[in-house]
């Protein structure tokens, strides 16, 4: 089936809903999204959204500025990190005047709170369900301008002709149709890949499509060696647990029972930003002072008080007590850090157009937004807070720039093969000879991932991992599709998520591999330090025949000359 | 952490109609460890019994809101739901009922989203804004806590009598949405939404009959919010 | 703003759909009478001396005017309660529209006959 829009957008979470409310005033917009929009992982968000308001403590963009940059690593582009911070107040005021229901101070201005990296009360929140509000509110705004959403359509291939943007091809996974949407700009705005790590607090949609299909395209993707660990996932399952618990006071013991972060950020204890805290808890885990020498620490929040705690962490209530059986009035949470966040992504430009080289030249009619990605603004790690702000700034970047850009982007020529192609990918797909459930090749990915490209790296493992992958990649294409069916098969959909995973898994490890220095959530155990002589620069890989071929770009610094980063 | 619980039997409901147009009930046995929730399992089971077992899911951690099904005849969020927790070793699981099944354990939940549209389900202000951001106080944005907190999984409408009975009722679901603007502070369309509740199949369809209450897996209470509301109407009207 | 979406929808309070709360406070408010008048019917008729009760005891109290607009009070409240109780019920269950609308015409007409037959013999005895 043939649609046409002027503006297609891919991805319903913040970033793209942000963008469609954007979007929707300046031509015809549709959305598509492989989950229902408000069940997109935004919604998972919990400690807040970070802005210079200023509500609680004093505060200045300039402030947010150095510490987004220091948390960065330095390696975040601070001309970017400017637009983000400085635009920072009026997204969230924008997000309240649609009707986000923010905790309130007793004043009734918009609650903050403390997170970690930020020096100042800067995490405007609602309860711990931050990002859930937001989502929520957006897709009421989008249901307010009619968007046209096409829920449950997975987008397959981006239609790419002469170097020019022209739609994309996506299956409807209710009825296993193609559908081809023809489009003067597309925007994705896909979200991140926590999926390919055994321990993720990601959901099981976080496969990094996007990526994979910008790859496909023949796209250059970015510094996608900074995966980001959060230090606070629940004990087995990796199952977020707010910084915001950290926010508000909670400690970080050890099996001895001392708050560990003494030893680690002595001046900012438990808020130190993620890559620290992360590598902290896990470095007493691998030195046996785990509880009970396990593979996990405790988080405690006890102290707080039921009456903060049920108030302004309900969310961590309920989660410990259904996932790890918990009552945290009581007890100390069983935490163990957890692959979070993606920094890297499809390179763009400050207004969301997809850059295809080293050189900054753009591709027409193609935009990112969102964790899906790399602007750069969270350089080597990202701080908390700062993704939401990301989502829903950009979003709003990405969906205005698309909007005046229209009248100069015709329709391009639709390659007239892209739905046969993708077609032909399916067959192919569905056609493996093998006797392995895929299952079983997804479950070896995410296990590899976690042991060879987890928060300490170096060149064996990473070495190891690269074989594994390719060995996967072999399995995957013998792997038996016992579905057949065409309506609502969700074992084709997994089938085509593991192929991302392994697409961009691959750059991953290559990336953290050619990396021979440690900045942010990248360390390498066998360069410990960083290394600004050869490494202060962004890495953009493209999948060729042999493996990844890479490239570099140089970091913007405008304001903050790189210094040791001390916590 | 990986104490065995033994073996359970799960008894799923399935339905392809490409395949038969009559739906039929498949029983798969495996072992279980402690920690494990009902989507783990479900999860197993398509990656090593059955890959055509079909259900939603996404978070799995009872905030997306997609894998809400009816688990030993309670609708509940199978990622959540603790097999531990359960009655017995076999487990009966079936789609959400009051929807059509498009497969297994998927439904079609469009007359739910539709119904949100009845309510006008965005904030509205009418006198414009100030620089920053409109006031509120802590208490009048408690108000409102219990209902910003639905995440659509659509049980309660689910399991509303009135809304079997008659799919034009708006149904828990929505009504909580309604209650979410109509008792914020901030919101200008009070009376609009009052009005669009207020009719024969709005507020005075409910019966009282407390299953959204029971069925909603994040503890919220429609039933009250219905309450609420329809005092708000009365005071509006008579 | 703009409102146009939801105009096509909601169960919003119009002509043809009259808003449901004048019913629903009618309901509340008869339920809360009859508590009170089925309470006193009951004791007057089954505790109070029943079993000496004659003919003429009943005769002499309906006689009375405040006793006849008592019976008459409760008769009113019972059937239009009922009857707007197994409206709604019908309403609710009964899909076919042929059929709800017969089976409101049966209850209809069946309170109506109920109605009737009372009142004439409430109203038939005289002092």
């Amino acid at each position: 089936m043939l649609h046409r829009y002027d503006t297609v957008i891919v991805g319903a979470g913040l970033a793209g809903m942000r963008a469609a409310v954007e979007a929707q005033a300046g031509g015809s917009c549709c959305v598509l999204t492989k989950v229902f929009p408000t069940r997109s992982h935004s919604g998972a968000a919990q400690g807040g959204i970070a802005a210079a308001l200023g509500n609680e403590d004093e505060d200045d963009w300039t402030l947010h500025m150095f510490d987004t940059v220091k948390g960065s690593d330095y390696l975040g582009d601070q001309d970017a990190i400017e637009i983000l911070v400085r635009a920072a107040p009026d997204a969230i005021i924008g997000l309240e005047h649609m009707g986000t229901p923010f905790s309130r101070t007793p004043a009734g201005r918009i609650a903050q709170r403390e997170f970690g990296g930020h020096t100042r009360k800067r995490a405007c929140y609602a309860a711990d369900l931050t990002g859930h509000v937001i989502l929520h509110t957006l897709y009421e705004q989008c249901l307010r301008h009619a968007v046209r959403f096409f829920p449950e359509f997975m987008v397959l291939a981006l239609a790419i002709e002469e170097g020019a943007c022209a739609g994309v091809v996506a299956l409807d996974i209710a009825t296993g149709e193609l559908h081809t949407f023809r489009a003067r700009a597309v925007i994705l705005a896909t979200g991140g890949y926590g999926r390919a790590f055994r321990i993720s607090s990601n959901a099981h949609a976080n496969t990094g499509d996007g990526l994979s299909v910008a790859a496909r395209a023949g796209l250059p993707l970015e510094d996608m060696e900074f995966v980001q660990y959060h230090p606070t996932g629940l004990f087995p399952s990796g199952i977020l647990v707010t910084e915001g618990a950290r926010g508000e006071g909670g400690h970080i013991l050890n099996g001895a029972g001392e708050r560990l972060m003494e030893r680690y950020a002595p001046k900012m204890m438990e808020l130190a930003p993620r890559d620290v805290t992360s590598r902290a808890i896990q470095s007493e885990i691998n030195e046996g002072r785990g509880i009970g020498g396990g593979a996990f620490v405790h988080l405690d929040i006890r102290h707080l008080g039921a009456e903060k705690i049920m108030k302004r962490l309900p969310q961590i209530l309920d989660l410990a007590l259904r996932f790890a059986g918990v009552d945290a009035l009581r007890e100390p949470i069983p935490i163990q850090p957890t692959a979070h966040y993606s920094m890297g992504g499809i390179p763009t430009d400050n207004d969301g157009r997809v850059r295809r080289d080293a050189a900054g030249a753009v591709v027409p009619g193609l935009y990112a937004c969102g964790e899906c990605a790399c602007v750069s603004v969270h350089g080597a790690n990202r701080l908390g807070c700062n993704s939401l702000l990301e989502a829903v700034v950009f979003g709003e970047r990405a969906g205005r720039a698309a909007c005046a850009d229209l009248p100069r982007l015709g329709w391009a020529a639709f390659p007239p093969a892209a739905e046969a192609g993708v077609r032909g990918d399916l067959a192919a797909l569905a056609d493996g000879q093998g006797r392995e459930p895929f299952a079983r090749i997804r479950d070896d990915l995410q296990e590899g991932m976690q042991r060879n490209c987890g928060i300490f790296r170096s060149e064996g493992p990473l070495r190891e991992q690269l074989d594994i992958i390719r060995r996967l990649k072999e399995r995957f294409a013998a792997a038996r599709l016992t579905d057949r069916g065409r309506r609502f098969n969700t074992e084709l959909v997994e089938m085509i998520e593991l192929r991302s995973l392994l697409d961009f898994s691959e750059i991953v490890v290559a990336g953290a591999l050619a990396r021979t220095e440690s900045r942010g959530a990248h360390y390498r155990t066998d360069y410990p330090r960083r290394n600004d002589a050869d490494w202060l620069r962004h890495s953009l890989a493209w999948t060729g025949p042999e493996g990844p071929v890479f490239d570099h770009v140089p970091v913007r610094i405008t304001r903050y000359e790189p210094k040791e980063r001390k916590y | 952490m990986t104490e065995s619980l033994g073996k359970y039997t799960f008894r799923i409901f399935r339905y392809d109609p490409e395949r038969s147009a009559r739906p039929r009930r498949d029983t798969f046995e495996m072992e279980v460890s402690r920690g494990m929730t009902v989507l783990d399992c479900l999860q197993a089971i398509k990656a090593e019994q059955d890959g055509t077992l079909t259900f939603r899911r996404s978070c799995r951690s009872a905030i997306c809101g997609s894998c809400a099904m009816n688990i030993n005849g309670k609708n509940d969020l199978a990622c959540h739901l603790q097999v531990a927790l359960l009655r017995g070793r076999r487990i009966a699981v079936e789609p959400l009922p009051g929807y059509p099944v498009i497969r297994d354990l998927v439904v079609c939940m469009d007359e739910f989203y539709d119904s949100l549209m009845r309510v006008l389900p965005w904030f509205v202000r009418k006198t414009g804004f100030p620089d920053r951001e409109l006031p509120q106080s802590p208490a009048d944005r408690d108000r409102i806590d219990n209902a910003v907190n639905c995440i659509l999984c659509g049980s309660c409408t689910s399991s509303c009598p009135s809304f079997w009975y008659n799919n034009r009722s708006i149904g828990p679901g929505a009504l909580l949405k309604a209650f979410r603007f109509i008792f914020d502070s901030r919101d200008e369309a009070r009376g609009e939404r009052l009005a669009l509740v207020d009719g024969r199949d709005g507020v005075w369809r409910c019966r009282t009959v407390y299953n959204c209450e029971e069925a909603c897996p994040k503890g919220l209470r429609p039933n009250e919010a219905i309450a609420a509301l329809k005092i708000a109407a009365l005071k509006e009207t008579v | 703003m703009s409102f146009s979406r939801s105009e096509s929808g909601g169960a919003g309070a119009t002509a043809a759909h009259p808003t449901g709360s004048y019913g629903w406070l009618f309901q509340r408010v008869s339920g809360v009478a009859l508590f009170v008048l089925v309470l006193v019917h009951f004791v007057l008729m089954h505790c109070m001396g029943a079993e000496r009760r004659l003919y003429a005891d009943v005769m002499a109290r309906l006689s009375n005017p405040l006793w006849k607009t008592f019976d008459l009070a409760l008769l009113a409240l019972a059937l239009s309660h009922g009857w707007y109780g197994a409206w709604g019920i019908v309403q609710d269950c009964v899909r076919p529209a042929g059929a709800r609308v017969a089976l409101l015409v049966l209850i209809a007409a069946a309170a109506l006959a109920l109605f009737c037959l009372g009142l004439v013999t409430i109203l038939a005895v005289r002092p």
